[in-house]
């Protein structure tokens, strides 16, 4: 196989839940260049505004999460001091059982617990250019001036969960208490989720490895 | 707003005969805290004497308590609580799963869920936070529990959590379970819910469980069990020698070692060193696949696996392309009974076919919601064939279906045949699946059925031992005859084998239990003394407690440590301060073991009340001979047997009462402690049936 | 210079030694002698007595078998520095018999064979049966017993600290019983 066709393999090896698809095929539309990386999917630099980037983002090596779900209920507990699953900027619960495209006839072979056993964490990608942050009508959701992650000032929030919609990852959720939404921001540079992770599955990758990490993660989730 | 955090405040009562769903106030329900506790007081409230598992009148209540869905380590348990069809009696009994459940449960926002009447059509229940419906389940009855959840989840999203039963659930056998997760069951009383023609729950909560305490004091306390947790059973050395350990222990569930592996991994994982400090490799310590199958299974183990919240993982999942041979999926899932038990129904099997008899039969069983009764069923199957029972008992035409040349030839295949017949309840054979004592009556087992150890029964009530007299002798001993099953009760068995030497167990102890004579070492007894029946009131509380606050009794009390410079203490006031931190009630250890022992007194006043006599020394609290008569050329007491003595387990049964403020003399709970306990208004029932022990009314 | 020296080496030997617990190994003195150490025979004791006697060095402790070992207690426990010393001393019998009697004296437990055919012993299963048969005509090894739990599995046990009973009870607990009820 050419590195072309490899790429191309990958791109299309893409999540693919329906939400999933109507999201990434917007993205696809928009940026005119599509890049054949993962990268890509979240640059989107064609469309909107762009930050600098974060430092790094928070990534799940699949071969070793073992779906204890201990990072969502840590996240929640550091920045909500709660525990609200739904919530946490980390979402391991929602493809535990089935993987992230729900059961099927084939859940067999499906990812998730009542399949090959492989749990798809998701975590925030701290896009170049958020599409949460372009999302917003009230401009709420910004770069952090110490490591960049995007957060959501909670004065300017009101809850409208544009952002939620944006997002071709599902990661930013109103808080059904708060009425505010939630999205990472990286525990300013100490990803409580990654630190106290019992597998060490979840990992802070500075930004220049993203995009290998990524790769590797995808083609692990796909059982290739 | 709920009076306390911890409690999401409501318990749904869900009625199947009128279709009527009712939120009530869990605050009714407090001094039980929850789950067991709850699970008991309904029972002790609202089913009369006399009822029997599969009336319409039975009850069935799902419950979790304070600390579930917090977060906590090792906090996911699901208490179950109903009549047990299995015992002959009919008593009060619980069945609990792990898996992610009951934290979901609470998320949205129900503490219990108390299951009443019976449907007129098979029917699921649909809980997606405050709103509940009662769904038709016509399309999902007479399927496996898989293929259930995988339909539930597809109707109500795939973040669903599902309780389900399979096939055995809704035929009504005995053993039958229910299910999340595909591998977390409850034993016992998937029958029950079969009976009110409830197949599943699903459950999807968006909300959050509160806890009091400020955040800093909340992680600290995280931080510090995280500090002190072991392996699996909370083993607190590795079972081979490593250079950070002081000791080790072959036994150990900590098995993580260099050049172990999770084999099947999509790249290579190795367990490696897991140093006590170093809390990103907690998961890593405990590779269950080699300690239930041997090395066989390092290259088909793909990840461990387990439930919310908890950072030791004990289920192993492994990946067995043989498998679909017998046309199950290649990925299978479990822990201990859950795979052993299958071997135990088999024989001749050499390591392979061993290796895949305890997987297929976990595929099998967890698909068709059938319980093993702790590996009972088995031995029962074994039993029956090599005395010829079954040559007697089953119609010649039917013996002759079965394939008993796979069963001599030790081919896994047998269990696809077996399985079968016991979950459709298909021919006399599948009454392998009434439990033992109704088992052993309707097939006129003899005696020898009983005393055989080899068999190993407890109870006349049909259940084997679970961690009895091998388990410091009187100990464990005293802690089987309490419940109405097997007891699901861990707290002495993960003490002794914590695999210290029990030189510093003794040291332990004392602190514990106020003398070192609480401990043996092991299969070298000494007769009963003070220090062991506080051993064993303190292991049958802490189990009550911790199947109400619902914390693991498979890893809870953490009462040794991995770390020297603790000189392996560990701590026992966590499960207190996860209460106070919780709940922002204060409660000290002391209290709250009150509110264990309050739980455990009503369940021994339920089964008073059912059995209809106080006598429970006598009529309830027997131990089959074999226990007393094993090894006929030793004497109890002398090293190397686990031999009891009569007289002294007698002794043994007065001061476990006595410890427990119950009579000594009938072992019932008496008027006095009961009102001690806050439980009068079960002091007047018990007086006006004249089930009170002595003349105190 | 002379001072200068002379702590040199022995910052270079407890280097060394933490270095070589941190891999889990201990240290046997005769690395010393090699590049870039280089230490005189006639010097060690002097070192080991620097060892024993100074503060900054209080993590190092001394084992003697056959020969001298060293480790560094912060990396590694004495428990574990102890069998590292007995499998460098090479002595198999030794080996096996004071491995065999800690078990039943300090747990107290049998040994099972198998023990030995793995890490860190990893004694090849004919020699180990070889030296067992080579034991029990030896005066000093004649506490060391075998049984055998009812699956075939070989335990060992000394019976200066566990009667026969006891250790064939234990081996059938933990190869049978366990499993049966786990």
């Amino acid at each position: 196989m050419s590195e072309e066709e490899k790429e191309e393999k990958k791109f299309l090896q893409k999540p693919t839940s329906r939400r999933d698809f109507l999201k990434k095929s917007v993205i696809g539309a928009a940026g005119t260049a599509v890049s054949m990386s993962v990268l890509g999917l979240f640059t989107d630099s064609a469309e909107a505004r762009a930050f600098a980037v974060a430092e790094g983002i928070v990534i799940s090596d699949p071969t070793r999460c073992t779906g204890c779900r201990r990072c969502e209920t840590n996240c929640t507990a550091i920045n909500d001091g709660k525990a609200h699953p739904y919530i946490s900027r980390v979402k391991v619960g929602r493809n535990y059982n089935f993987g992230e495209n729900g059961p099927s006839i084939a859940y067999w072979n499906q990812n998730g617990n009542f399949g090959d056993f492989t749990i798809v964490t998701e975590t925030c990608r701290q896009c170049e250019a958020p599409r949460c942050a372009n999302a917003c009508p009230m401009g709420a959701i910004s770069a952090d001036s110490s490591i960049g992650a995007r957060v959501v000032d909670k004065d300017k929030c009101v809850g409208c969960g544009r952002c939620s919609v944006a997002c071709p990852y599902d990661i930013p959720t109103v808080d059904p208490e708060a009425k505010k939404s939630t999205k990472c921001t990286l525990c300013g540079g100490y990803p409580t989720c990654a630190a106290k992770c019992p597998t060490g599955s979840l990992k802070f990758v500075p930004w220049k490895d993203v995009e290998l990490a990524l790769v590797e993660r995808e083609n692990l989730i796909k059982n290739n | 707003m709920p009076k306390y955090k911890g409690w999401a405040g409501k318990i749904l009562r869900v009625n199947l005969s009128d279709g009527s769903v009712k939120a009530e106030d869990t605050n009714d329900y407090l001094d039980y805290i929850g789950g067991m506790g709850i699970g008991y007081k309904v029972m002790w409230d609202e089913v009369p004497v006399g009822v029997k598992p599969f009336d319409e009148a039975n009850k069935i209540i799902f419950a979790a308590g304070p600390v579930t869905g917090t977060g906590a380590p090792c906090t996911a348990r699901t208490n179950i609580t109903s009549l047990l069809p299995s015992n002959p009696q009919h008593l009060i009994g619980d069945g609990h799963m792990g898996g992610h459940f009951s934290p979901e449960m609470k998320y949205a926002g129900w503490d219990a869920i108390i299951i009443e009447g019976k449907a007129p059509r098979p029917v699921w229940l649909r809980i997606e936070d405050e709103k509940v419906t009662i769904e038709d389940a016509r399309k999902l009855w007479g399927q496996g529990i898989f293929d259930t959840t995988a339909d539930i989840a597809g109707i109500m999203g795939q973040e669903t959590q599902v309780a389900a039963i399979g096939q055995a659930g809704e035929n009504l056998v005995n053993l039958a379970t229910i299910m999340s997760n595909g591998n977390h069951s409850a034993g016992a009383l998937g029958g029950v819910m079969g009976s009110k023609n409830l197949k599943a729950i699903g459950i999807i909560g968006t909300g959050s469980v509160q806890y009091a305490a400020d955040r800093e004091d909340w992680i600290a306390l995280n931080d510090h069990v995280m500090s002190i947790i072991g392996a699996n059973n909370q083993h607190v050395v590795p079972s081979t020698p490593q250079p950070w350990a002081e000791y080790h222990d072959p036994a150990s569930r900590w098995t993580a070692q260099e050049g172990l592996f999770w084999g099947a991994a999509d790249k290579p994982v190795e367990t490696g060193i897991c140093e006590p400090e170093n809390i990103n490799k907690v998961g890593y310590r405990t590779q269950k696949a080699v300690k239930d199958h041997g090395m066989i299974a390092e290259d088909y183990t793909v990840r461990m696996g387990g439930c919310q919240s908890c950072p030791v993982r004990c289920h192993s999942s492994l990946e067995i392309p043989e498998l679909e041979n017998y046309g199950v999926s290649r990925y299978v899932m479990n822990t201990c009974m859950g795979y052993w038990s299958h071997y135990m129904a088999m024989r001749n099997m050499d390591e392979k076919s061993g290796f895949l008899a305890k997987t297929l039969g976990a595929q099998l069983a967890d698909d068709y919601g059938l319980w093993c009764n702790y590996g009972q069923l088995g031995r029962d199957l074994n039993y029956a064939y090599d005395k010829g029972i079954l040559k007697d008992v089953l119609p010649a035409a039917e013996y002759n279906s079965i394939p008993w040349d796979k069963f001599e030839a030790g081919d896994p295949e047998f269990l696809v045949d077996l399985y079968r017949r016991i979950a459709y309840k298909e021919g006399e054979i599948s009454h392998l699946g009434d439990g033992a004592a109704w088992l052993a009556e309707r097939w006129d087992f003899d005696e020898d059925y009983w005393n055989d150890e080899a068999h190993h029964l407890w109870s006349p009530m049909g259940y084997p031992l679970h961690h009895a007299n091998e388990s410091n002798g009187q100990v464990g001993s005293l802690i089987n005859i309490i419940f109405n099953r097997d007891p699901m009760n861990h707290s002495h068995q993960n003490f002794l084998g914590s695999g210290l030497p029990t030189k510093l167990l003794k040291e332990i102890a004392a602190e514990i239990w106020g003398s070192e004579d609480a401990v043996d070492e092991p299969a070298n007894y000494t007769p009963m003394n003070r220090a062991k029946a506080k051993f064993a009131k303190w292991s049958l509380v802490t189990c009550a407690l911790h199947d109400s606050l619902t914390v693991c009794n498979w890893m809870f009390p953490m009462a040794t440590s991995p770390l020297k410079k603790r000189n392996y203490r560990g701590d026992t006031s966590i499960e207190a301060k996860y209460f106070s931190l919780t709940t922002g009630i204060k409660m000290s250890e002391e209290e709250l073991y009150k509110a264990g022992e309050r739980i455990l007194t009503l369940h021994r006043a339920m089964t008073v009340k059912q059995m209809g006599t106080v006598d429970m020394r006598n009529e309830h609290d027997i131990i089959v001979d074999w226990v007393f008569d094993m090894d006929p050329d030793k004497k109890p007491f002398t090293p190397g047997t686990i031999k009891m003595d009569r007289d002294d387990m007698e002794k043994a049964k007065t001061m476990l009462y006595e410890e427990l403020g119950w009579d000594p003399e009938t072992g019932a709970p008496t008027y006095d402690k009961l009102v001690e306990l806050g439980m009068k208004d079960a002091a007047l029932e018990l007086g006006k049936l004249g089930l009170l022990p002595g003349n105190v009314q | 210079m002379g001072k200068e020296q002379k702590k040199s080496i022995i910052e270079l030997m407890a280097e060394k030694v933490r270095s070589d617990s941190a891999q889990a190994k201990i240290t046997n003195v005769d690395a010393f002698k090699e590049e870039p150490i280089k230490l005189p025979e006639e010097d060690l004791e002097d070192k080991l007595e620097v060892f024993k006697t100074e503060e900054e060095y209080a993590d190092i402790k001394i084992l003697r078998g056959t020969g001298i070992y060293l480790f560094s207690e912060d990396k590694m426990t004495l428990n574990y520095a102890k069998t590292m010393a007995r499998i460098a001393d090479k002595d198999i019998m030794a080996l096996i018999a004071s491995t065999v009697r800690d078990d039943s004296e300090i747990y107290p437990r049998a040994t099972p064979a198998k023990t030995f055919y793995q890490h860190p012993y990893n004694i090849d299963k004919g020699i180990f049966d070889d030296v067992l048969e080579e034991m029990e005509n030896k005066e000093e090894y004649k506490d060391i017993k075998g049984v055998r739990a009812s699956n075939g599995a070989l335990y060992l046990y000394s019976n200066k600290y566990l009667a026969e009973d006891h250790a064939a009870y234990l081996a059938e607990d933990i190869e049978v019983v366990q499993k049966e009820v786990p």
